[in-house]
């Protein structure tokens, strides 16, 4: 079967099952509209290169959307026990349920409006399956006492999940936030699209974790708007998944805005994590640093693309970017790629990548002093990946990840 | 303790050592001296296990085990000890958290219980002061940015932490200036007892000033081609090593 006509199927398979009588109310009309005029990224489509996502979405069974509202009981993950959050729970993709912590967090829903600009099919394929957005705002000048936690459950029900939501952090509020699925084994699409507002001076501290769903298959759009002297650090860490594709845009719309991008992926086994990042500089005066550090194993792929604009009017922009990886095995591989788009002439840029084996020479001399291989290789590896979460400022998380992330380097 | 017979090793299908043989007892310090590419530092690489090293003929044992075919780890877990010619800059690797794992395993390998954090400080402490190393180094990732003489004394430090039954110091002296090598060679010889050797590898014969050793061997084109006391490094300063080209092997 050839990939045009897969899309083809794939694609009379999903208008199949959007929800009865969805296609009448406009928004969901021209999402789907939109969506089939862009159709899923095939061979050719540069965007998607490396990441077949036709090919994979084929491999799936049959896709749709749960029927109905599920009630589950939804426990909340490990990773999250003992703490208090402001929980904001979405069941097969839609929003359930919230509990929370700070009366300073207000959770309202509305119709979703797919912005124009919205360029990758996914984002229009959520937006279809998706009526109505949910909203969480930060009110104005609040640092929130508790962690905001969005957390993904799935009932089994749906192979289609498009969870959609927006979070606003009013001027001057400060929050942490963490996204991440609760563990489970199903085999799914999840195609996410989220957007967070950091208002001028608001401060955000983001964590979105992906472990612990070895069979889903995930295309995730994250948007981050900064305004006007906010602060954004931003931490994907990509543990266990089979298929991730990660657009993260970082929309510098401010001056004095500082921002930090910061990406961990450690696939292995046969799967692949794809992080496509962009950084708009639309504003002057503003800072952005972003590292994504990758180690493959087995017969795994990484991919990084690092895309960066510095818009002519955003002059004294200092932009910085790198990308290093580890390759563990002969039949790992990863693709990287800095793009950087620069119109303005009075900026600092700087991009790197690097992709290399591990250094023979310092497993030699770690070995020399009595420590074991197994040991000294995930010593060494610890030292490359703890730089991507040791500016983390919720402790408790990164000594959480730091245990996730030794516990998966033992087993290289 | 350490017994080199007819040793032939080398590197990617070229030979090196041709025929090593060489005894050391507990409490003895042997230097090993010879002209670049005699063979010196490749005679320590094996004995310390560096993989890209291949033994084609010949035996060695330490301790009465065969040496050759153990791990790196192993050899350290044994007791030997190999200072770096060039010590290994690893960012993100704390010396502290190093050593802690680094002893604690070789405890293990001994049967013995891991230090806890209260007794593993103590001992830090204590081989700190012998050794005239600054905390603050040790605070900081390994080898990270270090002097050459900081490295030198990094890596004397960490042979007072472990307590090898053998220490071959590779080129050791090199890149040393006058104060750091004087640092570095009061540690060794404070470190020195009646139960433990020292192989000393080294083109000059400044270091055996003050590491005084007990036997001299020159080392020529893969063999040892003249042993003696510490005379010999003397001469070889003042003769330079063309006269010794020309001796026969006596090994």
């Amino acid at each position: 079967m050839t990939i045009a006509t897969a899309n083809r199927n794939l694609i009379s398979e999903l208008e199949s099952v959007l929800p009865a009588g969805s296609k009448s109310e406009p928004a969901v009309s021209k999402a789907w509209e939109q969506f089939i005029q862009t159709g899923l990224p095939g061979q050719k489509s540069e965007e998607y290169k490396y990441a077949p996502i036709a090919r994979q979405l084929e491999k799936l069974p049959a896709l749709k959307p749960s029927a109905g509202d599920v009630l589950l009981p939804t426990p909340l993950p490990q990773f999250l026990s003992g703490q208090t959050c402001n929980y904001i729970v979405f069941v097969d993709g839609r929003f359930s349920s919230a509990k929370l912590a700070d009366k300073e967090v207000k959770v309202t829903t509305r119709t979703t409006e797919e912005s124009h600009d919205a360029k990758d099919p996914f984002e229009w394929l959520n937006a279809a399956f998706s009526p109505s957005l949910t909203i969480i705002t930060v009110e104005e000048g609040v640092a929130l006492q508790h962690p905001i936690a969005i957390v993904y459950h799935s009932s089994g029900r749906g192979t289609l999940v498009n969870p959609r939501w927006t979070l606003q952090l009013l001027k001057g509020s400060k929050a942490t936030v963490i996204e991440m699925c609760q563990p489970h084994a199903y085999e799914l699409f999840q195609n996410k699209k989220s957007v967070i507002e950091a208002g001028e001076k608001a401060s955000l501290e983001y964590l979105i974790l992906q472990d612990g769903t070895p069979a889903q298959t995930e295309v995730n759009h994250t948007e981050v708007r900064c305004a006007l002297s906010s602060y954004a650090s931003c931490f994907t860490i990509s543990l266990n998944s089979r298929f991730v594709r990660n657009n993260m845009k970082l929309v510098v719309d401010g001056s004095q805005v500082e921002a930090h991008l910061y990406g961990l992926y450690l696939p292995s086994g046969d799967s692949l994590i794809d992080n496509h990042t962009v950084v708009d500089h639309r504003q002057p005066e503003s800072f952005s640093n972003e590292m994504y550090k990758g180690v493959m194993n087995d017969r795994s792929k990484g991919v990084f693309n690092g895309k960066i604009y510095v818009r002519p009017h955003a002059q004294k922009t200092n932009a910085f970017q790198s990308n290093r990886n580890i390759l563990l095995s002969e039949n790992a591989t990863v693709n990287t790629k800095p793009q950087l788009e620069i119109w303005a002439d009075d900026v600092k840029c700087s991009h790197g990548c690097t992709t290399g084996q591990l250094d023979e020479e310092a497993l030699f001399y770690l070995r020399s002093r009595g420590i074991d291989k197994r040991s000294a290789y995930a010593m060494l590896l610890h030292a490359f990946v703890a730089e991507t979460f040791k500016e983390m400022k919720m402790t408790q998380w990164k000594e959480t990840i730091d245990g996730l992330v030794t516990s998966r380097l033992l087993k290289v | 303790m350490l017994h080199i017979h007819n040793l032939r090793a080398g590197i990617e299908g070229k030979e090196i050592l041709k025929g090593i043989n060489l005894d050391v007892k507990p409490g003895e310090v042997h230097a090993i001296m010879g002209p670049n590419g005699s063979g010196k530092s490749t005679l320590a690489s094996v004995l310390s296990g560096r993989e890209e090293y291949q033994v084609t003929e010949g035996e060695v044992t330490f301790m009465g085990k065969n040496l050759l075919e153990m791990e790196p780890e192993d050899r350290a877990r044994e007791g030997i000890f190999l200072a770096f010619q060039y010590p290994v800059e690893i960012p993100g690797v704390s010396t502290v958290n190093f050593m802690k794992t680094a002893i604690n395993q070789i405890r293990t390998y001994r049967g013995e219980e891991p230090l806890d954090a209260v007794a593993f400080l103590k001992l830090m402490k204590e081989k700190m002061k012998l050794v005239e190393i600054d905390q603050s180094l040790l605070n900081r990732a390994l080898n990270e940015g270090f002097s050459g003489g900081e490295k030198k004394r990094n890596e004397i430090f960490q042979m007072a932490m472990l307590e090898p039954r053998l220490s071959i110091l590779d080129e050791t002296d090199s890149g040393l200036d006058i104060d750091a090598l004087r640092i570095v060679a009061n540690g060794v010889n404070k470190l020195r007892n009646p139960s433990n050797a020292t192989i000393v590898v080294t083109h000059y014969q400044r270091l055996l000033n003050y590491i005084v050793p007990d036997y001299v061997h020159v080392l020529f084109n893969g063999r040892i081609v003249k042993s003696g006391d510490k005379e010999l490094a003397l001469e070889l300063e003042k003769k330079g090593y063309d006269w010794i080209k020309n001796e026969p092997a006596t090994a």
